[in-house]
């Protein structure tokens, strides 16, 4: 074989190749990623009432499982509280309150039109009893920030929230 | 020596070639997105000294034209301020107090791929000077949601707090 001919196989093979590897899409507009914000709310929604369920059960485990390791929690009346492991301590103290009854109202799920942010706003009722079986309810309005991750499920980066009065 | 140079002169030559007019419509999406984080970030940060100013200033209608209308506010103690009107009267009473100052540090902002929501992770000190002239400073950790407008600038849709003690 001449070496011009074993030239022309290579630019052939190497065109193919290049061709292949980088642009094996057709070129055209700017892909607009998928819409995914109705499915991102629905799985939030889903979150909530989870969460929710996982206090009343005292399953401190999946309550600390919501959130990301660098996550933050700003709560009535105390310091914030920064990272998972700290957070853990905190949800120990609100799953073990006596007689916890929890009523989360959403009011509005904001997904960014990427879906990898998401701000969660609503109040929350929560009632507990003392030891004299006196119930009392604290209700608070609370907003929480939740980030996609890479396996597709949201976690919550900012959990912030005061007393309504 | 010829043969190696024919070779690497045809490959480097089909490579220019197809990146040049194979794939030039494919490979600035992702330098497009990066850019549009940065230019929210920028925007977001400039935005934040405006405000701070405005806060300086005292000049309230300034500070609570950066929020949105359904805005909510979480000072580090006291009940939360939903709305525009109650933002207006928690900053009024914040400015008639103990004269203070507040600086921001550490901001982290986290923009969603989209560039319509983003939000912000810091610290802040607050020095407050008392009647006396004595002062004392409070710290504490903050997270901020921005929501980019229709006309393009971003406001605060929450603006959360929470000291460190």
């Amino acid at each position: 074989m001449s070496l011009f001919k074993i030239s022309r196989l290579l630019f052939a093979a190497t065109a193919a190749a290049c061709f292949a590897a980088g642009c094996s899409q057709k070129p055209a507009e700017p892909a607009t990623p998928p819409d995914t914000r109705a499915a991102d709310e629905t799985a939030i929604r889903a979150s909530d009432d989870e969460f929710a369920k996982a206090a009343l059960a005292k399953d401190l485990d999946k309550c600390a499982s919501y959130y990301a390791d660098d996550a933050v929690a700003f709560a009535p009346g105390m310091p914030a509280v920064i990272g998972k492991d700290n957070i853990r301590k905190f949800l120990s103290g609100l799953v073990s309150s006596p007689g916890l009854q929890m009523n989360i109202h959403i009011e509005s799920i904001d997904v960014a039109r990427s879906g990898d942010i998401a701000i969660d706003r609503g109040t929350v009722d929560a009632t507990t009893t003392d030891k004299k079986g006196k119930a009392s309810t604290q209700s608070i309005e609370y907003v929480i920030v939740r980030k996609k991750q890479t396996d597709g499920s949201w976690k919550i980066v900012a959990d912030t929230s005061a007393n309504l009065k | 020596m010829a043969r190696g140079f024919s070779h690497s002169f045809v490959i480097s030559t089909c490579i220019a070639a197809t990146l040049a007019a194979g794939c030039s419509h494919t490979q600035p999406l992702a330098p497009e997105l990066v850019d549009m984080r940065k230019v929210a970030e920028d925007a977001i940060n400039a935005t934040s000294e405006e405000f701070a100013k405005a806060v300086d200033a005292k000049d309230v209608d300034k500070i609570v034209s950066y929020y949105t209308d359904d805005a909510v506010l979480f000072a580090p103690s006291g009940p939360a301020a939903v709305g525009k009107d109650a933002l207006r009267k928690a900053w009024q009473g914040f400015l008639a107090g103990p004269a203070s100052k507040i600086d921001v540090s550490g901001t982290v902002i986290d923009v969603a791929a989209s560039a319509d929501l983003a939000f912000e992770r810091g610290s802040f000190t607050n020095t407050i000077t008392d009647a006396k002239g004595k002062t004392t400073a409070v710290t504490g950790k903050l997270v901020d949601i921005w929501k980019k407008q229709a006309d393009g600038s971003w406001k605060i849709a929450a603006d959360t707090n929470a000291s460190d003690k």
